[in-house]
């Protein structure tokens, strides 16, 4: 599959320009120049809007614009050579709070809404044996619109988007590992419901304080479950109007 | 639900004040939520922070409090730890150094004027069982540091960068290792609570020097003159807060 479809098409933006992002290096050493791409591209609602509606056409971004348990994702370039994934992040349902640490590190925009910023004491080992009563919250602030941060995947953090239409623009780097760590700090679903647990790699719908899964790329996913999360065109053309509602396009 | 008793010539500020009571060691979540909440009230009232401040600076056990550092100074403005509550108010100095270091207790602050950017650390190496507490208590300042810490930068990682703001808030446990590079004139209200460890670590990245922080009360004499703030000190920095707006 052609992975540069859309660099070609879009070479006239600016994203097409960047350097390599050193994701290796200290986190202070890019984040500016990192929230200042991000803020850039936020601002260009005409250009934003090209690169949502170019997504669709082009079948690499396409398939990994994902519509979520509460949340969808919107690929809007993804150049590997250089370490530089961005997508849009919006909530469709109020979330539950969830310690887990990412595959990658990036830096996030808040483009809409607010939230508390949870972050957790670093552990030996945070994986299925992990007690719920051993990840403890080390620090919180609330990440408000306009705010950036960014985070280094071996960071043990929570951003529970608390309502529908929580925005985020996210700059990432490549992956770096197979698979992420995710622990349920709050229940989900009916409490008394069983975890959907039968595979530890997908999110489940359910979940009681303390249960855990894994979160891993696309390449560890099914044929089918990638299906099940592939976004429809339906959604997208959702997406584009909702967020010409909010002011963003 | 808290009640205010009106005592006479007690600021109302300090009547809130006198209602607080804060669980940082048992659930350091809530008294974080909470503490926040406080900040943003006496903020967010007229007249609280000049009240806060005059009582402080007529309060004798209180002005004995205020502090001038390398990279801050601060005044205390109230003191009741055994209710889990100091406020203090923090300026920042002409310096501007990467000094990654955790406190003795945990608090939250929030920004009044000014930025900074904040960074929270993953130390690869534990310097609290590198350096065990009896030998520390040797090496409490930049010109002592501690020949047993032999740290380097890349030992204490950056995991977590952020811009903070005028009307931003964080809570801290005191087992985070942290960095605060500040702008000019940054003017932050703290509320802490009490010291849940006898020292802190602080680390210079520039010399890659280490060393460590005491309570008062085990404090060096060298130390504490050194920190203790003089009167024209203290007339310097209320002129200043009144330049930024902080206080009339």
């Amino acid at each position: 599959m052609d992975t540069n479809k859309h660099i070609a098409t879009h070479w006239d933006c600016f994203l097409a320009d960047l350097n390599a992002i050193d994701w290796e290096s200290p986190l202070s050493s890019f984040h500016g120049s990192n929230s200042e791409i991000l803020r850039k591209l936020a601002g260009d609602k005409p250009l934003m809007k090209r690169l949502i509606l170019g997504a669709l056409e082009d079948p690499y971004l396409w398939s990994k614009c994902e519509e979520d348990i509460n949340e969808d994702k919107i690929v809007l370039w993804d150049d590997v050579e250089k370490g530089m994934r961005i997508r849009l992040r919006m909530s469709t349902q109020p979330q539950q709070r969830l310690a887990h640490s990412h595959r990658f590190t990036f830096t996030n925009l808040v483009m809409r809404g607010s939230y508390t910023h949870w972050h957790y004491d670093r552990l030996p080992s945070f994986d299925e044996k992990t007690r719920l009563d051993d990840v403890k919250t080390s620090a919180q602030h609330v990440d408000r619109e306009g705010d950036t941060f960014s985070i280094h995947h071996e960071a043990l953090h929570s951003t529970p988007f608390p309502e529908n239409g929580t925005v985020s623009l996210v700059l990432r780097g490549n992956p770096i590992k197979e698979r992420a760590p995710v622990m349920f700090k709050e229940a989900r679903g009916r409490t008394d419901a069983l975890a959907d647990l039968r595979n530890n790699e997908i999110e489940p719908e359910h979940a009681q304080k303390g249960d855990f899964f894994w979160r891993v790329g696309e390449d560890r996913e099914s044929t089918s479950r990638r299906a099940e999360r592939q976004m429809t065109q339906e959604k997208l053309d959702f997406w584009v109007k909702e967020l010409e509602k909010f002011g963003l396009l | 639900m808290n009640v205010m008793k009106n005592t006479p010539g007690k600021a109302p500020v300090c009547e809130f004040l006198d209602t607080v009571n804060l669980d940082w060691a048992n659930d350091f979540e809530q008294a974080a939520e909470e503490s926040r909440a406080i900040l943003q009230q006496i903020c967010g009232t007229p007249g609280w922070l000049d009240d806060l401040f005059t009582h402080a600076e007529q309060d004798a056990e209180l002005r004995e409090k205020a502090e001038g550092h390398q990279l801050l100074d601060y005044i205390v403005l109230y003191d009741k730890l055994d209710r889990g509550v100091r406020l203090r108010l923090h300026l920042s100095t002409e310096d501007h150094l990467q000094r990654p270091h955790d406190h003795r207790f945990d608090f939250s602050t929030r920004v009044l004027c000014g930025s900074y950017e904040h960074c929270l650390i993953i130390p690869r190496l534990d310097p609290y069982k590198i350096s065990p507490e009896p030998q520390a208590i040797h090496y409490q300042d930049r010109f002592n540091p501690d020949p047993n810490l032999n740290l380097l930068n890349e030992d204490l990682q950056e995991s977590f960068v952020r811009q903070v703001k005028s009307g931003s808030t964080l809570s801290l446990s005191n087992n985070v290792i942290h960095t605060v590079k500040t702008a000019a004139d940054t003017v932050s209200l703290v509320l802490r609570g009490p010291a849940r460890k006898n020292r802190s670590f602080i680390f210079d990245r520039g010399s890659e020097a280490a060393w460590w922080r005491f309570g008062a009360a085990d404090e060096t004499s060298a130390r504490r003159s050194d920190k203790v703030m003089s009167d024209a000190k203290f007339q310097q920095s209320k002129e200043h807060f009144q330049r930024l707006n902080i206080i009339k």
